[in-house]
């Protein structure tokens, strides 16, 4: 039983690290910059005679790879907005929520700072109460 | 392939007070952006004193709602700048009205689309639609439902079948799964 809790726990937790994803591309400038640490850590390791630690090499390439993003579900950004999930996937297919991808599924998955962004957006621009009501114009 | 230029859209100051606001920056603000938004001084001088009328009327210029109002309007503003291009009237603001123009009002509305070499000029103003005939030389002038409806269409067609929301097969497994 404890060892069921524990696999229930663990998977749990699997869970969450994998949308706490980074991204899976490297940008042109980024796999170069990748490439000449990677070169880097070899010129050390053949002057000092030894061989390059893969961890190094790894750690390099996570560095290519920018900050960890929090991934969102459609629901989920649906619910931190406001709107409806139609209306997230639209914005996703759009651009409007930046940097959005499907997942091999097929489900959305939004970064969640593209998410705090509209919310922003989408709030200021509501703090003046819309009119189509034009008779104010001379 | 080459990168389509988006549209350069010259927003009336109408778009801006309505719904459309909201349109406007939902599409300049993508990544990559549908449209090029535009506006001028002119239509920022239009969209706050109307918008300071409009908020008398409806609240009252008690000081506490003059302040609610100026912290409403900086920061839909703040939005507005980071997205739309200004389109400076300085050179453009002494001209005359060309003759053809019946309405010297419209006037500079009209000269920042075309100082902002705009393709539309997009106005929710039913008169100034009505009187243009859609069109004023090279600028096309469209009311924003119509060409907002008309860009999304375009945007579907441009997506590849498989980005259009379509189930995948993992997902097609799960619905015929589901018992009736």
């Amino acid at each position: 039983m404890a060892l069921l809790t524990l696999l229930t726990v663990l998977t749990h937790d699997v869970m969450k690290l994998a949308i706490m994803t980074r991204t899976e591309v490297l940008a042109p400038e980024s796999a170069e910059l990748v490439a000449d640490r990677i070169r880097e850590l070899a010129e050390e390791a053949r002057s000092e005679k030894r061989p390059v630690r893969v961890s190094k090499v790894l750690e390099a390439v996570r560095e290519g790879q920018g900050p960890v993003v929090h991934w969102l579900t459609s629901t989920e950004a649906a619910e931190r907005l406001g709107v409806s999930r139609n209306t997230v996937k639209k914005w996703a297919r759009t651009g409007y929520l930046r940097g959005s991808r499907r997942d091999p599924e097929g489900w959305w998955r939004i970064p969640e700072p593209s998410v705090e962004r509209v919310a922003r957006i989408e709030s200021d621009l509501a703090a003046v109460p819309v009119t189509e009501d034009l008779s104010w114009r001379p | 392939m080459a990168a389509i230029r988006p549209p350069r859209v010259f927003c009336d100051t109408s778009i801006l007070f309505g719904n459309s606001r909201f349109e406007v920056v939902r599409r300049c603000g993508a990544d990559p952006p549908t449209i090029t938004a535009l506006w001028s001084e002119w239509v920022i001088g239009e969209l706050c004193y109307g918008l300071a009328w409009k908020w008398a009327d409806e609240h009252g210029t008690s000081p506490s709602e003059r302040d609610r109002m100026a912290t409403s309007a900086r920061r839909m503003l703040r939005v507005l700048i980071e997205h739309l291009e200004l389109i400076s009237l300085h050179d453009v603001a002494a001209t005359e009205p060309p003759e053809w123009l019946e309405d010297a009002a419209d006037w500079p509305i009209l000269a920042g689309a075309m100082a902002g070499n705009a393709d539309i000029l997009l106005t929710n103003d039913g008169a100034l639609l009505k009187r243009s005939g859609g069109s004023w030389g090279s600028l096309r002038l469209a009311a924003a439902d119509g060409f907002f409806a008309e860009l999304d269409r375009a945007v579907d067609e441009e997506l590849e079948p498989d980005e259009v929301a379509q189930p995948t097969a993992s997902k097609r497994r799960r619905r015929a799964s589901v018992p009736k």
